[in-house]
């Protein structure tokens, strides 16, 4: 087996060494975030600042990228997050992860802070820090521009330079988008890692894996989901169901739906802006959207940016949308965070609470105010805090939509209440894909769920968020997970009785589903196609992988990245969501419109095998062959 | 008659996006879609969800759902994402 080579890296003195991860951490969390969060927590102390020299960044892969498996470009990012001051972990499909590995790394530690602007250059096998003073200011298109060209690039813009708490890093078009992975790469003075080299995945099965992969391509590609509405429509197709089930956040989650939303949904993207698909490297399922933005060929909008920069601030200009998303790629800012706290930052403006110079009448005006944010300057340049900065400065906690302090993706909780307990759980604050995505099953996908019932949510969050955690921790793409929906459901239709009955059936099943952990990996020995990755790290690693092993690898990692959280002072309070969505029924003539989270976070806990403060019990942590955290 | 509205494809395929039909229920008006349309048409009306006056099918009679004379029958495509 081979094991994979990690380098830390010093930038206060460009130093350097070579390390290789033991065989028992890369079968315990193979890598990307599960890794990262169990180094992250090994060779940090508690309490650091994030933004401090003595922070860490780990910048690593899974063991699937550059494989050739689908979908497997993905590389991870792991950090003291910014906006919680939790775990952060922030992924991205650009080509840096594949470029990293053919260098001779399979992930990079950098702490410490070079003196000057500075980029960390490694190349077959070695690794040097160059100072950049030439790249300040630049954007993330032209700072790649300015880099040479056959490298694997990761860079920050202006906003991570300037220490906007929600700067991302870029890699290509592709972005690290939450959590500010851009501004700890600022606060170092980290412009740029590039990488270059010819090294060659060695896979343990060469012939089983091609044949293996073939056969997962094919699957794929058949799908009605990874195989057509993804390539057709890219995630902004979930603009009009999100609408239609009451979960398009609009006017800063006041209500989930939008009278124009028809301005902006993935069908009219799809029919006046697009130019053509496209995708990450090795992807079969080219989800991605390119558009023309001032006659410029770009990247286009996911949903969650068409419903924060559209919906949610009351703007219907598509056309716009496509240029904030550009504009805020260039400067470096996760769209999510940017466009919920500027939302936010309307609301306390119009109640007279604070005055950021915002116009929510003039929509245009949008573009000032992400430049305004991105260089920190005027009134709007304090929106560079995030929404719980803000919130604790100007008031309004119970509508600055955010938990544990990242914003709220674009799924309205209050009709789809598992997505709200996904949303209060997930470790890095309120992601929708850390926090087991719901949503997919109770109001935009095919299966037609009870939205509203808290029972089996969270059995299925628990259950999902692993899966997530796990596929994520291989390198693989989180899309891929969506087939594991039966494609004979697509035939049936969501109106159907076997749609229905599926609903019904996985809310039904939560009595297995909840105890189920207790018997992981052995409840789950084999491999099949339902869930193809487990397999598929097998033949490539060596690794005696089954679905079992797989899912306990989320699992592993969800729980050591909650004993992070915890020993950085968050505790179950946190586990929590703004007034607004808990307390405020949104459609006030149905009571149960509400997140009800007090009767879901119990069990919750259990399910999770938590003690009732969801603290991870002893009996836990040692079946999951984690070391036990130290006291104090 | 209901109104019936089709987003994406079935858009296409129908050649508009907005219409009036015949139908006291979700399975009739999807046979009535067949007929006019073709049946490739229906088969994609099918696998869309189906909103009657803005509330899925799915969570109510499925393709039992009463549709009223005033009703707007929405046709969306089934879409993922994250």
């Amino acid at each position: 087996m081979i094991l994979p080579v990690y380098a830390q890296v010093d930038l206060t003195n460009g130093r350097w060494r070579k390390c290789t991860i033991s065989a028992k951490l890369f079968e315990q969390y193979l890598g990307g975030k599960a890794l990262g969060a169990r180094l992250l927590t090994d060779l940090t102390p508690a309490g650091l600042d994030p933004l401090s020299p003595e922070a860490m960044l780990i910048v690593n892969t899974g063991p699937m990228n550059d494989t050739g498996a689908p979908s497997s470009s993905r590389f991870n990012m792991t950090f003291k997050n910014v906006l919680t001051g939790g775990i952060a972990s922030s992924n991205c499909g650009g080509p840096f992860g594949m470029l990293l590995k053919k260098a001779g790394f399979d992930g990079l530690i950098l702490c410490g802070k070079a003196p000057e602007l500075s980029m960390v250059v490694v190349e077959d096998g070695k690794i040097r820090i160059e100072p950049c003073p030439q790249l300040q200011g630049l954007d993330t298109e032209r700072t790649q521009e300015e880099l040479p060209e056959r490298y694997g690039k990761l860079v920050i813009g202006p906003a991570g330079e300037n220490g906007v708490r929600f700067a991302c890093a870029a890699s290509g078009e592709r972005v690290a988008g939450r959590c500010g992975a851009g501004a700890v790469m600022g606060s170092k003075n980290l412009k740029a890692v590039i990488a270059f080299g010819t090294r060659e995945v060695v896979k343990a099965d060469p012939e089983g894996f091609e044949a293996h992969t073939r056969k997962w391509v094919k699957l794929l590609k058949k799908h009605p989901m990874t195989g057509d509405s993804l390539p057709r429509y890219g995630s902004a197709g979930l603009v009009s169901k999100a609408n239609a089930s009451g979960v398009l956040p609009t006017r800063n989650f006041t209500r989930g739906r939008y009278e124009h939303y028809e301005d902006v949904s993935g069908e009219t993207l799809a029919d006046t802006k697009l130019t053509r698909n496209s995708g990450c490297v090795s992807c079969p399922i080219r989800c991605e959207r390119r558009v023309k933005v001032k006659g410029k060929d770009v990247k286009g909008p996911e949903y969650e940016t068409l419903g924060l920069f559209g919906p949610n601030v009351e703007n219907n200009n598509l056309d716009l949308i496509n240029e904030l998303n550009y504009q805020c790629d260039l400067l470096g800012m996760d769209t999510i965070s940017l466009a919920g706290t500027i939302a936010f930052a309307m609301e306390l403006q119009e109640k007279g609470m604070g005055d950021f110079g915002l116009k929510p009448d003039q929509p245009d005006d949008l573009l000032r105010v992400v430049e305004d944010v991105a260089y920190r300057r005027g009134p709007a340049g304090e929106l560079a805090v995030g929404s719980k900065v803000l919130s604790e400065k100007y008031g309004g906690a119970d509508f600055a939509i955010h938990s544990k302090g990242l914003e709220l993706a674009s799924y309205e909780p209050r009709r789809s209440v598992g997505m709200g307990l996904g949303y209060a759980t997930a470790n890095r604050g309120g992601c929708h894909l850390n926090g087991g995505y719901l949503a997919l099953l109770e109001s935009v996908g095919v299966i037609s769920m009870d939205a509203q019932t808290p029972k089996g949510k969270p059995e299925l969050t628990v259950f999902f968020q692993n899966g997530m955690e796990a596929a994520s921790a291989a390198g693989f793409c989180l899309f891929t997970m969506q087939a594991m929906i039966p494609g004979i459901l697509f035939h049936f239709g969501p109106a159907s009785f076997a749609c229905r009955a599926a609903g019904t059936g996985l809310l039904a099943a939560r009595p297995v589903l909840g105890q189920i952990w207790k018997f992981m990996p052995w409840a789950m020995p084999i491999n099949c196609m339902l869930v193809p990755h487990s397999k598929s790290i097998a033949l490539a690693t060596g690794l005696p992988m089954t679905i079992g092993k797989f899912f306990t690898v989320g699992e592993r990692s969800y729980n050591v990245e909650r004993l992070y959280n915890l020993r950085e002072g968050l505790t179950a309070a946190d586990d929590a969501l703004p007034g607004r969505l808990t307390k405020t029924p949104q459609d006030l003539d149905r009571p149960d419109t509400v997140v009800p989270l007090d009767q879901m976070l119990p069990v919750y806990y259990k399910v999770r095998g938590w003690d009732a403060n969801g603290v991870p019990t002893a009996k836990r942590l040692k079946h999951l062959g984690i070391p036990l955290p130290k006291e104090g | 008659m209901a109104t019936v509205r089709y987003h994406g494809r079935l858009a296409e395929l129908t050649g508009c996006r907005e219409e009036s039909l015949d139908g006291a229920n979700v399975s009739k008006v999807l046979d009535q879609i067949k007929k006019r349309h073709g049946a490739e048409a229906g088969k994609l009306a099918k696998r869309s969800h189906i909103l009657v006056d803005k509330r899925s099918a799915g969570a109510e009679k499925g393709f039992r759902t009463p549709v009223g004379v005033d009703s707007t029958v929405e046709f969306i495509p089934v879409c993922g994402g994250g």
